[in-house]
């Protein structure tokens, strides 16, 4: 190859040229396609929450060092109201798990959810790290559900998601509105898992064989019974991955903050 | 946290597997592992402990007691618990709601050294500075067992009228004030908790000594300070005075009282072997001493929860490997966990402890049979549609950021100065990528920038997700050139969004209603768009891009690129693409767009006009070097008959 021939498709074309999604858009609309052929519904909430939606219906009480693990924007008070309110109680939300909660409150197992959308942390922003990105969760209340059930649900979506079929390997972890708690690992899509011995070590999995994908679990009985599902009849999976995370696996691309630039330098390769 | 494998095998009986048989162990069925150093004939695992574990593993024995239950090995015999001998020399009361638990320990005629080297050592391990043998000691222990201790210097302390040093915690006074061990003074609140004799604040409870009584080289007597408090206070007062201690840090996640007795024996053992000094006796409040707890679960939530067939006897076995009592009892078990497990609260807690160690990896996927009523979520039907439209017409989607320099609702901790808003609209930005990529026209290969973003912006009135349009042309730009399609006739950016609103309209047989377009930038809130839906209703067939791109991103040179055009007359009967053919054999990898972007005839002959972009990963490319692809090309179609260099 003489050059480089990825953005060789001439200008000259006289039809009406398609515009680009995207990268990020391409993988949600994916993920909505695979889940409402699964028979998901697709929710929403408000991307600015309250404390009580995004931490305490979650079982994450205030001064729990469980909320360390959320850095949170928080909206600041009014100030009219400050005296009235010491403190602000809005927040940017860092994940999409208040969509669960909401969503309960409203509906009757047997429930059947995920909610994509955009979440916030309070962090320094890197290659790695944004201090916006999308995440999806998901939500299953009904009965008799299992760890067995989130396994081949997750399954299921990733053989569609990265066009090939690939194991999950579940550890223990800890999230406050789960329990058990479990991270998900995927076998690496580029080296299969295989690459222990391989001279070079793959790019994607760093030599391990497995991508840390996201977090899930048996949903915990308090989450359940402060959204007034009786946690002895009925039992569900949550599970919240990083969205980005899974478009810049897909895709290769290698710093998340060119996701927010609005740069056709990126888009227009998609 | 760190941990050192040989201090590990302190506490087992039998010997550990290679450290990749431990790590792999862990990672399945504990903690993550976040990474593993050599030191000598050590090794040093970074362990990521879990919040919910947080009070009883962060500590080598905690780990080592964790290893055995994954691995099924023998934990050794602590040694055993002993009962304190009282003093009368010591006053000690609690009088705040946050502790439950103050125990007191009078060492009398210590000497202060140098600790000798196995202690410096095992400190030195951890990243831990050795500073004397007392104050090693406690750290060591620390590190060991997980219960923070601390050693006041007791003649720093005040005596009452029977001649007892006072130790009373209690909650501080507004506005008090003490000099803490790292040399700064603190101002503190009736929100903390101190350890006081009768006339000073000694020590902010469960966070950091004070300095003035702290232990140095003169001192002669000690006391060793075993405390209980709440988790809540200490990590508030940890936060808002700034400082994170290796104390703090434990007594923040809620350890157990009971690890006192546990640390105990082996603190009086070693207070004397590297003091020489006297154990003189203690005194230990403790208020609401802790019980156990039962949990009782049902057999079938155990199966139902993992799917896997587990009998009652198999899960007891499972948890007796963590020291966690169980028994079977008809169709249930009933649990009850050692004091220091805090984490076996409800059923599901033991059925985690039971599917961790006997194996996530064991749970086959079985296929999610409920079946529940799929709603349609009209914002996603609407967004999507529209984002479908737009880029099958030409537009390209844009995200941009939610934070900006100004707006409605404002962020109480921004990251930067220029964030401290939320965005109150989608135009600013876009007209900012508007800018953006009108120089990048060339290398991206296009004649006109077409985007839209469509995204939540947050006004006084609440959160509203809005779109924009945005469009902007090269001047002079005629649009009814043969590129532009099925237009034919000349129009603005204005008028060519105004046209898009209208398709989308249309396509989605919708009403918009009035837009105020403005320099080729259009805003409007998406509620406007109301689509009846049909309760059965479902998402349009192909709605969604369902094609499995094998798209693989190529990095976005840093590096300016620079244009080159060629244009040369052949004879008419010459196609276009033996011209190409004679170009391309010259391009290197240096050119990274090539293509055609005028024609006209004029007689015999026919111009073709040829743009190349330059541009490299690695530099900013000289002339010489896009000479040295440019100039062959001249040379080729100059050599050719007929051909003429415009």
């Amino acid at each position: 190859m003489g050059y480089n021939d990825y953005n060789m498709e001439g200008d000259n074309i006289t039809e009406v040229k398609k515009g680009h999604n995207h990268p990020l858009s391409l993988i949600l609309e994916q993920i909505n396609g695979i889940f409402d052929e699964l028979g998901f519904t697709i929710a929403s909430g408000p991307e600015v929450e309250t404390e009580f939606y995004n931490f305490d219906s979650l079982n994450i009480p205030e001064h729990h060092p469980a909320r360390d693990m959320w850095d949170t924007f928080w909206i600041a008070s009014d100030p009219k109201q400050i005296g009235q309110r010491l403190k602000p109680e809005k927040l940017l939300r860092t994940h999409t798990s208040p969509v669960q909660v909401r969503f309960m409150e409203g509906n009757k197992p047997p429930i059947k959810i995920i909610a994509p959308g955009k979440v916030f942390r309070h962090e320094a922003t890197d290659a790695t790290h944004e201090a916006q990105f999308y995440q999806l969760e998901g939500l299953v209340v009904g009965e008799d559900i299992s760890l067995a059930n989130l396994k081949w649900t997750l399954e299921t979506f990733f053989e569609k998601l990265f066009g090939k079929k690939t194991g999950l390997r579940l550890r223990p972890s800890y999230f406050p509105f789960v329990e058990p708690g479990v991270e998900i690992d995927m076998t690496c899509f580029k080296c299969g898992g295989q690459n222990q011995e391989v001279v070079t070590v793959c790019n994607v999995c760093k030599g391990t064989g497995y991508i840390e994908i996201m977090g899930a679990g048996l949903v915990h009985p308090k989450v359940l019974e402060s959204s007034g599902i009786d946690s002895k009849k009925y039992s569900g999976f949550a599970f919240g991955c990083g969205v980005d995370r899974l478009a810049m696996l897909k895709y290769g691309i290698d710093d998340v903050r060119l996701l927010y630039q609005g740069d056709l330098r990126l888009i227009n390769q998609f | 946290m760190k941990v050192s494998l040989n201090w590990i095998q302190e506490y087992i009986d039998d010997t550990l597997p290679p450290v990749n048989e431990v790590v792999e162990a862990l990672t399945m069925h504990s903690f993550e592992i976040e990474g593993v150093e050599d030191s000598g004939d050590d090794k040093i695992l970074d362990v990521k402990v879990l919040p919910n574990r947080s009070h009883d593993c962060l500590s080598h024995y905690g780990i080592a007691s964790e290893i055995c239950s994954v691995l099924n090995l023998k934990r050794k015999d602590l040694l055993s618990q002993v009962t304190l001998s009282k003093t009368d020399k010591l006053s000690v009361s609690i009088s705040t709601k946050n502790s439950s638990r103050a125990m007191k320990v009078l060492v009398t005629g210590v000497r202060i050294g140098e600790s000798p080297e196995w202690l410096k050592q095992k400190l030195n391990l951890l990243g831990s500075r050795s500073i004397n043998s007392v104050v090693d000691m406690t750290n060591y222990l620390t590190f060991a067992f997980g219960q923070p201790i601390h050693a006041f210097d007791a003649g720093k302390v005040s005596q009452n009228r029977k001649g007892q040093y006072v130790f009373n915690i209690r909650d501080a006074i507004k506005g008090e004030k003490i000099t803490l061990l790292d040399g700064k003074e603190y101002t503190l609140d009736e929100t903390m908790m101190v350890i006081a004799d009768d006339t000073k604040a000694l020590d902010v409870a469960g966070v950091m000594g004070g300095k003035e009584t702290g232990v140095g080289v003169e001192t002669t007597d000690i006391v060793l300070s075993f405390s209980g408090f709440n988790p809540v206070s200490v990590r508030k007062t940890a936060k808002s005075l700034g400082i994170r201690t290796d104390a703090s840090q434990r007594f923040e996640n809620e350890i157990s009282a009971s690890l006192v007795e546990r640390v105990l024996p082996y603190a009086l053992k070693l207070v004397v072997e590297l003091t020489g000094g006297t154990v003189a006796g203690g005194v230990d409040v403790y208020k609401n001493p802790e019980k156990l707890q039962t949990v009782s679960v049902p057999l079938k939530k155990i199966t139902s929860m993992l799917n896997l067939t587990i009998t009652g006897e198999e899960a007891v076995e499972l948890l007796a490997r963590q020291n966690i009592m169980a028994t079977v009892d008809g169709d249930k078990i009933v649990v009850t966990a050692p004091l220091h497990r805090l984490d076996i609260k409800i059923p599901e807690d033991v059925v985690e402890e039971i599917g961790r160690l006997y194996g996530y990896k064991n749970i086959e996927p079985a296929p999610l049979t409920l079946e529940a009523k799929v709603v349609v979520n009209e914002e996603v039907y609407i967004t999507d549609s529209i984002r479908k439209f737009l880029t099958q017409n030409g537009f390209n989607e844009i995200y941009t950021y939610a934070f900006t320099s100004g707006g409605d609702i404002e962020i109480e901790n921004p990251l930067a100065g220029d964030k401290k808003f939320l965005r109150n609209n989608l135009s600013s930005g876009m007209e900012e990528s508007l800018e953006k990529n009108f120089k990048y026209l060339d290398l991206l290969g296009i004649e006109e920038v077409k985007l839209f973003e469509i995204g939540k912006v947050f006004t006084k009135k609440g959160e509203e997700l809005h779109i924009s349009l945005g469009v902007k042309y090269p001047k002079n730009y005629n649009r009814a050139k043969p590129s532009s399609g099925r237009m034919t006739e000349k129009v603005n950016v204005d008028e060519e969004i105004a046209r898009t609103i209208t398709l989308i309209e249309e396509h989605l047989n919708v009403s918009i209603g009035d837009v105020s377009i403005l320099s080729g930038v259009v805003e409007f809130d998406l509620a406007r768009i109301k689509k009846e839906l049909d309760p059965t209703e479902k998402y349009p067939e192909d709605l969604w891009n369902m094609e499995n791109k094998e798209v693989q991103y190529k990095t976005i040179s840093a590096y300016p690129f620079a244009v080159r055009d060629v244009a040369v007359f052949v004879p008419n009967e010459i196609e276009v693409s033996k011209v190409e053919e004679l170009i391309k054999q010259h391009l290197n990898t240096n050119v990274v767009r090539f293509a055609m972007f005028d024609k006209f005839t004029k007689e015999e002959k026919t111009s073709y006009a040829f743009r190349l972009v330059f541009q490299s990963n690695e530099k900013t490319l000289t002339e010489e070097e896009i000479n040295s692809v440019m100039n062959p090309i001249y040379e080729t179609l100059k050599a050719h008959e007929g051909f003429e260099i415009r």
